[in-house]
């Protein structure tokens, strides 16, 4: 069941309760009551990830990155660079470029919710695609990565602060999450490449 | 035909002529301008960098206007009228500004470093700016040296800037943020000429200490007065010890400085990244390791700043090292202690530095627990305190809480917390802009 805006603003109005949902900075609730909308604006975060070229390693969809667990990470800094831009700069996003963006927003979902981050239209129609893996889990703790595509032909100045998403909420039925809240992208302010979990299904169609 | 060029000419034609200091011309001019020419390139990629902040690309134009400047100047000396020696002073000035300018440009360089916590600088900033007037910009770097430091007036044209450093290592740690305290305290003492307040004190403190000694001044020194003292010679023999005296009270100043904004944070982040000491020599123009800790912990106590359980017995005692006068810089700086407390308590009062408010820390804390970036905070100083009493209650030691911090994996704690008060100096900065 998709929540309407008026009650999304009512949980976020919840602060004191055992499994709270949090929005940090906390959205206007009263202008959410209002709005009439079943969704919560989002906006766009200081870090951008941008990915390069690079000497060390391919992406790989089998066992990705190809080394150790351990060297993972330092792989994924191999071939990605972390950009700051703070608020009042701009981050230009050209014709067909790709850049991992964060939410402004840092979100916690109570166990008993999950979510869709899905684009503002008013973007889309000018050529930026924001998000294609757009579920947040419930009990997720964190500032939500955003893959930001310009598919269009102009450059697009992204601007840190601006609204350029919207967080839609649904309860979960059939029991609540376990309140562990552990994951690869928990508590998290900058966008991650993440770690593509091994996948035994694949490797062994991968043996010959 | 480029000036250099005529310098090569003027200088042949000076070859002939058997002038040595003429012939040396050319070749210290080609050289000079070379290394300038270099400097301005370098300065040139550097400005190329993304700078988090633009106080890092106005501090590079402003040492770039001066290399342009030093250039002309060396331009124009190439006219043979020019004399010999005033030519090699251009061009000892022109390496002058090298020597000192360039580690200032490798530090602007490295402050675009994503790895640290650009979110602490407006915070930051903000405070900077009630320290030292409002048009004070403020650049946060890092070095590959295990210690921080702040670069004090590298430049004349630079005195708005506040320059600190933090460790490599450290640069992107929240928790010890608060040891920026300590350096914007060097930037106060400066700028609020403490240090006219404290030499006469230090003179008049240096006197009692001696005179406190006397018999030991006296079999050490040779002297049989004490209006020795006054003479040239006894004038000769204390000026290293004063100056090592006025040196450390600016560390103690410092520190206090430090203790005063950011209370136990302070406390916590010095311990942290100085405890137990290292060994080897002290260094003679800052007070002795237990000597520092000695003056924080009383000076918390009188401010009824809480201190870290067992703060003293974390520090390795440091021998006196130097030379018997140092044992007097050293004594003269501690005598001088309640007045470094005065002047800290009385400049950070009137600058509105520390916020004497009952922010519920418990409050912030239990947002940290609970995986949530903290709001509501009224000082930058009460994020950090509240980060570090979430760092012992759930992170550094085994957690006996059921929070949700403390579920996460030991290897996450350290890291989820520290994302936490990063985003929390964000919320900070975003609800100060939105509440204007």
């Amino acid at each position: 069941m998709m929540l309407s805006g008026a009650n999304i603003a009512a949980l976020l109005d919840q602060e004191d309760v055992d499994d709270p949902l949090v929005i940090a900075p906390k959205p206007d609730t009263g202008q959410l009551k209002r709005s009439g909308e079943a969704a919560v604006d989002l906006r766009l975060g200081t870090w951008f990830l941008t990915l390069r070229r690079s000497a060390h390693a391919v992406l790989q969809m089998n066992r990705s990155p190809t080394r150790t667990d351990e060297s993972a990470p330092a792989l994924a800094r191999a071939f990605s660079d972390m950009r700051y831009v703070p608020f009042g700069g701009i981050f230009v996003l050209h014709p067909r470029s790709f850049v991992l963006a964060i939410t402004m927003e840092w979100i916690r979902m109570t166990r008993r919710h999950g979510g869709y981050v899905m684009g503002k239209s008013s973007w889309g129609r000018r050529g930026l695609v924001i998000e294609t893996a757009p579920g947040v889990h419930p009990g997720f703790s964190g500032c939500l990565t955003l893959e930001l595509a310009n598919v269009g032909e102009i450059p697009i100045e992204l601007t840190p602060g601006a609204r350029i998403c919207q967080l839609f909420v649904h309860v979960l039925e059939g029991g609540g999450a376990d309140s562990s809240v552990e994951g690869r992208f928990t508590g998290r302010r900058q966008p991650i490449l993440g770690q593509i979990a091994s996948d035994p299904f694949l490797e062994k169609l991968s043996r010959k | 035909m480029c000036a250099l060029h005529r310098a090569t000419e003027s200088c042949t034609r000076s070859e002939r002529c058997g002038d040595k200091d003429v012939a040396a011309q050319p070749k210290i001019l080609r050289a000079t301008l070379a290394r300038v020419d270099a400097v301005l390139a370098a300065i040139d990629t550097a400005s190329g960098i993304d700078f988090p902040y633009k106080d890092s690309l106005d501090a590079l134009n402003i040492v770039a206007a001066e290399f342009r400047d030093i250039r002309q100047t060396l331009v124009d000396s190439t006219n043979p009228a020019i004399a010999p020696a005033a030519l090699k002073g251009y061009c000892a000035r022109a390496l002058d500004a090298i020597f000192g300018n360039l580690p200032l440009v490798g530090f602007l360089a490295r402050s675009a470093n994503a790895n640290g916590a650009p979110e602490f600088h407006g915070p930051m900033r903000r405070l900077t700016a009630k320290a030292i007037g409002k048009d004070a910009k403020l650049v946060i770097s890092s070095e590959w040296d295990f210690s921080p430091f702040t670069l004090l007036y590298p430049h004349n044209a630079l005195s708005e800037f506040v320059l600190v450093g933090l460790p490599m290592s450290e640069s992107g740690n929240a928790l010890v943020a608060p040891l920026a305290g300590h350096e914007l305290g060097h930037n106060i003492w400066r700028h609020h000429k403490v240090l006219q307040r404290v030499v006469p004190l230090a003179q008049e403190k240096l006197r009692a200490c001696i005179s406190g000694r006397w018999t030991d001044f006296k079999k050490d020194t040779g002297f049989t007065d004490p209006k020795q003292l006054d003479d040239l010679i006894g004038q000769t023999l204390l000026a290293d010890p004063f100056r090592r005296a006025v040196a450390q009270s600016e560390e103690l100043f410092c520190d206090l400085v430090g203790l005063r904004v950011f209370g136990e944070g302070y406390l916590y982040a010095f311990e942290y990244l100085l405890a137990p000491g290292v060994s080897g020599d002290r260094s003679t123009d800052y007070p002795r390791l237990q000597d520092r800790v000695k003056v924080l912990q009383s000076s918390a106590t009188a401010w009824e700043v809480s201190s870290p359980a067992a703060f003293a017995e974390s520090f390795e005692a440091q021998d006196l090292g130097g030379l018997f006068l140092q044992s007097f810089a050293d004594e003269t700086a501690l005598a001088l202690v309640p007045d470094l407390m005065k002047f800290a308590a009385e400049l950070t009062d009137l600058l509105a530095l520390v916020k004497h408010t009952d922010q519920d820390m418990e409050k912030l804390a239990s947002r940290f627990k609970a995986l949530v970036p903290a709001t509501g905070a009224r000082h930058l100083g009460w994020l950090i305190n509240a980060g570090w009493r979430v760092y012992f209650s759930e992170v550094a030691g085994l957690s006996t809480s059921n929070s949700p911090l403390s579920k996460l994996k030991d290897e996450d704690r350290p890291r989820v917390l520290n994302e936490l008060l990063l985003k929390s100096f964000e919320v900070f900065e975003i609800e100060e802009l939105q509440s204007k």
